[in-house]
């Protein structure tokens, strides 16, 4: 069975996404989890715990920082808050989560994401031969070798069906630094409406800056609706909604489309298109190969 | 205590006997496959292995670099490829794909496996994660600073490698796709076009906030650790890597030498550099080093000096001119790679000669006849130098 992931801006939004027959929810906390919809406390989180699984929904938690040595203390204490509140399933950036999940005897909940990287089966195999519950296959490689990956593998494999692709991922303050050096004053942490455009281009690459340095984002929004299927026919499980930057409609109707799909029931994606037609929705890189050099 | 490794760069095998020659303990170089870089001048199999030849008649080591990000297609032959490392003396694999490092400890087991910088090692729990691969040493990640370094190699059996000089990747390594995204060129397979150079427009809910003038830009200054090599001895680093697979053989030269007689004068001292001669080794490193400079992480995150606004050069103090060919009696016979004129002061430094300077009398071009200016690249020119220099010294004019 399919698992289909939305991420969440309000605990009220567990219901919403429930109803598009989302089957899970994906959060974090600000410290320990980057590029989120919204960051949420501990409290917070423990209550979408709560709420998610009175809905029968599974919760998947972000962790997906880089940590140095002296942090780590910190995120062991917040893999046994995660395994206190027996959340599904963690995200996991930086190895060592890996490590303190496995001292906690929790490892079997834990998906690798390192939003890049698995790229192949072989990799993906390494990986998954940990025990850990599955890999997030990298979004810059073709539907085709999504599904030679997943057809190869033995575990379970995902990948962002719907939302902006995270491109990058600074420790730096990009932003913090760039006004440092104008000498002006701007506050740019977590700020959800700053976008860049290449001097020579005109696509509008959301970017952010937060706790964890400074992510850019594509510039425009992969949708998946004609691959979904096909995906997940080929073994692909966990389908991700991503919805940082855009609103609880967008991912409402997108979850609504995907799930339709998903379940043999018709759907057009000309719908989505039709009424986003501001939105830069594009197939990203399923249909269109990278090149190797110039 | 084993002494610490400098470990250079080369993008083809000239500049692979120049870093070895000019005191790099290890040279690390790309083959035309399976690695990053692939617009720097990479090596087949047979240029690898006179590498490997050259390194072994000077004590030094080859180590190659498989450090892509494999997709399912790009593993065709690289069983083959990591023998005939093997055979033809590769001391050590750079690698960045856990598959591959797993390949390469089955199939070719007297290769050294070191973890990329590829995979962000910033702490050493991490390193356990690998510890089914049994790598022999890891490079860690650039955004590690002097105290993290000095943590991670106190808690682990394993060597480790650390950037000291070079380009930065202002994103962790491997974690960037700004290339793929805007040119379709793939970062993680040697494609990067370096989009994290370009110049933005930054804005916030659609009013400009970027400065026309100097734009929103994400370049990184070069990596320069001169003053932290006695923090990464002391920290029991294993290697101290500089980057630049596709910098001159000039580059290489200055380079290299300055941290050689470095790192041996730390060694030789047993004692933490002065401020005077930390001065001097960046004085030496400036006269090759055409960008701007920073410490990158050692001292922290980076703030605003730690990236180039607008500008990107930093101007080099001097000019490499010529090559030592031969010397007799009368004259040394130099190769011209750039200008200079009859009454210019010239520096002579190589392997075996520190910075010694000569006024140029006269020059005799080819035909034996006087010239007042050599300006034909790769013309041999006859020039009087009054004291002993070597085959392959490097010839440079500096600006007073």
């Amino acid at each position: 069975m399919y698992e289909l992931l939305s991420t969440i801006f309000d605990i009220s939004d567990i219901v919403k996404i429930k109803k598009a027959n989302a089957t899970g929810i994906i959060i974090g906390d600000k410290f320990n989890g980057s590029r989120l919809s919204k960051p949420f406390n501990n409290e917070e989180i423990a209550n979408a715990v709560k709420v998610a699984f009175e809905n029968n929904l599974k919760v998947y938690i972000k962790m997906n920082k880089m940590y140095d040595d002296e942090e780590l203390e910190s995120a062991l204490d917040y893999l046994k808050f995660l395994k206190n509140l027996n959340v599904s399933n963690i995200f996991y950036n930086d190895p060592s989560v890996f490590v303190l999940a496995k001292s906690l005897g929790i490892e079997d909940r834990l998906v690798y994401d390192p939003d890049t990287i698995v790229t192949n089966s072989y990799d993906a195999n390494y990986h998954l031969k940990k025990g850990i519950y599955g890999v997030i296959l990298s979004k810059e490689i073709t539907k085709e070798e999504m599904i030679m990956i997943s057809n190869k593998v033995s575990g379970n494999t995902g990948v962002i069906v719907h939302g902006y692709l995270n491109m990058s991922y600074s420790k730096r303050k990009l932003i913090k630094n760039y006004f440092e050096y104008l000498n002006k004053e701007y506050d740019a942490n977590n700020k959800r409406s700053l976008y860049l455009i290449e001097q020579t281009r005109i696509g509008k690459m959301p970017i952010i800056e937060d706790e964890q340095g400074t992510m850019i984002f594509t510039d425009y929004v992969q949708e998946s609706f004609d691959e979904i299927v096909e995906l997940y026919n080929n073994n692909v499980k966990i389908f991700i909604v991503d919805g940082i930057f855009l609103d609880i409609e967008k991912v409402i109707d997108a979850l609504i489309g995907y799930s339709s799909l998903l379940n043999n029931i018709s759907y057009d994606k000309n719908d989505y298109y039709n009424k986003y037609k501001d939105l830069p929705l594009s197939t990203g890189y399923m249909e269109k190969a990278t090149n190797l050099v110039k | 205590m084993e002494k610490i490794e400098l470990l250079a760069p080369a993008g083809d095998l000239e500049k692979a006997k120049t870093a070895i020659l000019y005191g790099a303990d290890a040279v690390y170089l790309g083959g035309k496959k399976f690695s990053l870089r692939s617009r720097a001048s990479n090596f087949d199999i047979e240029d690898i292995k006179a590498a490997c030849d050259f390194a072994k008649k000077h004590n030094s080591s080859i180590h190659v670099t498989v450090n892509i990000i494999p997709h399912e297609s790009d593993f065709e032959g690289l069983k083959e490829y990591l023998k005939a490392l093997e055979e033809i003396g590769v001391k050590a694999i750079i690698v960045a794909s856990p598959s591959i490092a797993v390949l390469a400890k089955e199939v070719a087991s007297k290769l050294e496996v070191h973890l990329s910088t590829q995979l962000s090692i910033t702490n050493a729990k991490s390193v356990d994660y690998f510890n089914d691969i049994n790598p022999d040493r890891v490079v860690l990640a650039r955004e590690c600073t002097i105290d993290n370094i000095k943590h991670i190699t106190k808690h682990l059996n394993i060597k480790t490698e650390a950037f000291i000089h070079g380009g930065m990747c202002v994103n962790y390594s491997g974690r960037c796709t700004l290339s793929n995204a805007m040119t379709l060129r793939d970062a993680n397979r040697g494609g990067c076009a370096q989009s994290c150079r370009w110049k933005y427009h930054l804005y916030d809910a659609d009013v400009k906030i970027s400065d026309d003038d100097i734009l929103f830009s994400m370049s990184s200054k070069d990596l320069m650790a001169v003053d932290k090599i006695y923090d990464m001895i002391e920290a029991n680093v294993s290697s101290l890597k500089i980057e630049g697979r596709m910098k001159s053989n000039y580059y290489i030269a200055t380079v290299v030498k300055t941290y050689r007689k470095l790192i041996d004068e730390i060694y030789e001292t047993k004692s933490r550099p002065s401020d005077d001669r930390i001065k001097y080794y960046e004085k030496e490193i400036s006269k090759a080093e055409n960008r701007l400079t920073s410490s990158g992480f050692y001292n922290g995150i980076p703030t605003a000096s730690g990236h180039l606004y607008g500008i990107n050069g930093a101007g080099v103090t001097h000019d490499f001119v010529g090559l030592v060919l031969d010397q007799n009696n009368d004259y040394t016979f130099i190769q011209t790679r750039n200008v200079y004129s009859v009454n210019d002061e010239l520096e002579v430094f190589g392997p075996n000669i520190d910075n010694k300077r000569f006024i140029v009398k006269s020059i005799l071009d080819e035909a034996d006849e006087n010239v007042k200016i050599a300006n034909r690249p790769m013309s041999i020119m006859k020039v009087h130098i009054p004291f002993k220099v070597n085959k392959g010294d490097m010839i440079r004019r500096f600006y007073p």
